[in-house]
């Protein structure tokens, strides 16, 4: 049994000095590491990281958001509704769907810094176990210079889908949908009728 | 690349990483509240002395044994720690490593900690050269805390 102290044999004191000295540079690895990254990764890079991601996204939704009223004007304009409750109505479907979309943008722009913040909590363990399982000071001092500038580069975004789809699309189908009533004589119902878009029942039909 | 989509989102919180490592000196106070709150919970009678506790980590920084190994959780709060010491035999060479105590904290990370513990134990024994002949493991971890009282009391204690 081992326990109970210093016995005759040598082997703990040699095994113990060499690992005095390896849990040395491990300790002074493992401070530079953190010294690294809490100065490059605090709280104003994760808040930059969402700040860019808002700032790619939003001009795209006020661009749709401009453009998807312009087709709603169009629409309106052609049916000739542009002074009816019609318009009050899809205005304001549009401008709840506008506030969606903005939250939206607003959730994902947070899920993205939570992201950063976990990859740069992952390398930060991951660089620590590594220079814990082999000691080396160096490689790892390298190694964590390596991966902080490759987190710090910055992000790239694709562009954003068209938010307002479900809205342009919904104007057409609903016109589809009161029509094909008109046509099907009654067998096709749509959810609600605006009476707008069947068939008008005098309008001249040529036929054979 | 990330492609933002006109769907509600799930957002991901971010992800309390626990792993372990080596014990900093910027550890010692919670590292001494981790040490104190073991005591509590394996032997109760007994009292903490802080000043006993400083010397066993100042040793540690100093010597290597004991060794200490540290959990870190989120907001690298440290919730949990192993000890193991360098024995030698009174009649053969070579040496044991004996892990004498470890500890976690309860709490969601317990599960985790604990593994992450177990795992960097295994690996930093592995790493020591020459090889420790055996491994001992203490009682924190051979018996469940009633036991162990069971048998200090039967003991004396």
């Amino acid at each position: 049994m081992a326990k109970g102290g210093k016995g005759g044999g040598s082997g703990a004191d040699q095994a113990n000095a060499d690992e005095q000295e390896r849990q040395n540079r491990v300790r002074a690895g493992t401070t530079g590491i953190n010294n690294l990254f809490d100065g490059q990764f605090n709280d104003d890079f994760y808040t930059g990281r969402r700040q860019a991601f808002l700032d790619y996204a939003n001009p795209q939704l006020e661009d749709q958001y401009a453009d998807t009223k312009k087709q709603l004007t169009y629409w309106l304009d052609s049916r000739g509704l542009l002074d009816s409750s019609i318009r009050t109505d899809k205005e304001a479907e549009l401008q709840k769907k506008y506030d969606l979309n903005r939250r939206s943008v607003a959730d994902q722009a947070l899920d993205f810094e939570n992201q950063t913040r976990n990859n740069v909590s992952e390398a930060r363990s991951g660089l620590i176990r590594d220079l814990t399982a082999t000691g080396d000071m160096s490689g790892a001092q390298q190694a964590s210079i390596n991966r902080a500038g490759a987190l710090s580069t910055a992000p790239t975004f694709s562009p954003i889908a068209n938010m307002f789809g479900d809205f342009t699309n919904a104007l057409n189908t609903q016109a589809g949908l009161e029509k094909a009533e008109a046509y099907s004589g009654g067998m096709i119902k749509p959810g609600f009728n605006t009476g707008l878009f069947a068939p008008n029942k005098d309008a001249i039909v040529n036929q054979r | 690349m990330s492609l933002i989509s006109p769907t509600k989102p799930a957002i991901r919180p971010p992800q309390p990483l626990v792993f372990a490592r080596l014990a900093l000196e910027t550890d010692r106070p919670e590292l001494l509240e981790l040490l104190r709150a073991r005591l509590t919970a394996v032997s109760p009678w007994l009292e903490f002395d802080a000043a006993t506790a400083n010397m066993t980590l100042d040793n540690y920084f100093a010597t290597a044994n004991p060794t200490v190994f540290v959990a870190e959780g989120a907001g690298r709060q440290l919730v949990g720690y192993w000890l193991a010491t360098f024995e030698e035999y009174s009649s053969t060479a070579g040496y044991a490593i004996c892990k004498d105590e470890i500890f976690v904290r309860p709490g969601s990370a317990a599960g985790e900690a604990t593994a992450e513990l177990d795992s960097a134990f295994e690996t930093w024994v592995r790493q020591l050269k020459p090889e420790p002949l055996e491994v001992l493991i203490g009682m924190d971890v051979d018996l469940a805390v009633a036991d162990v009282a069971r048998l200090q009391h039967a003991g004396g204690h």
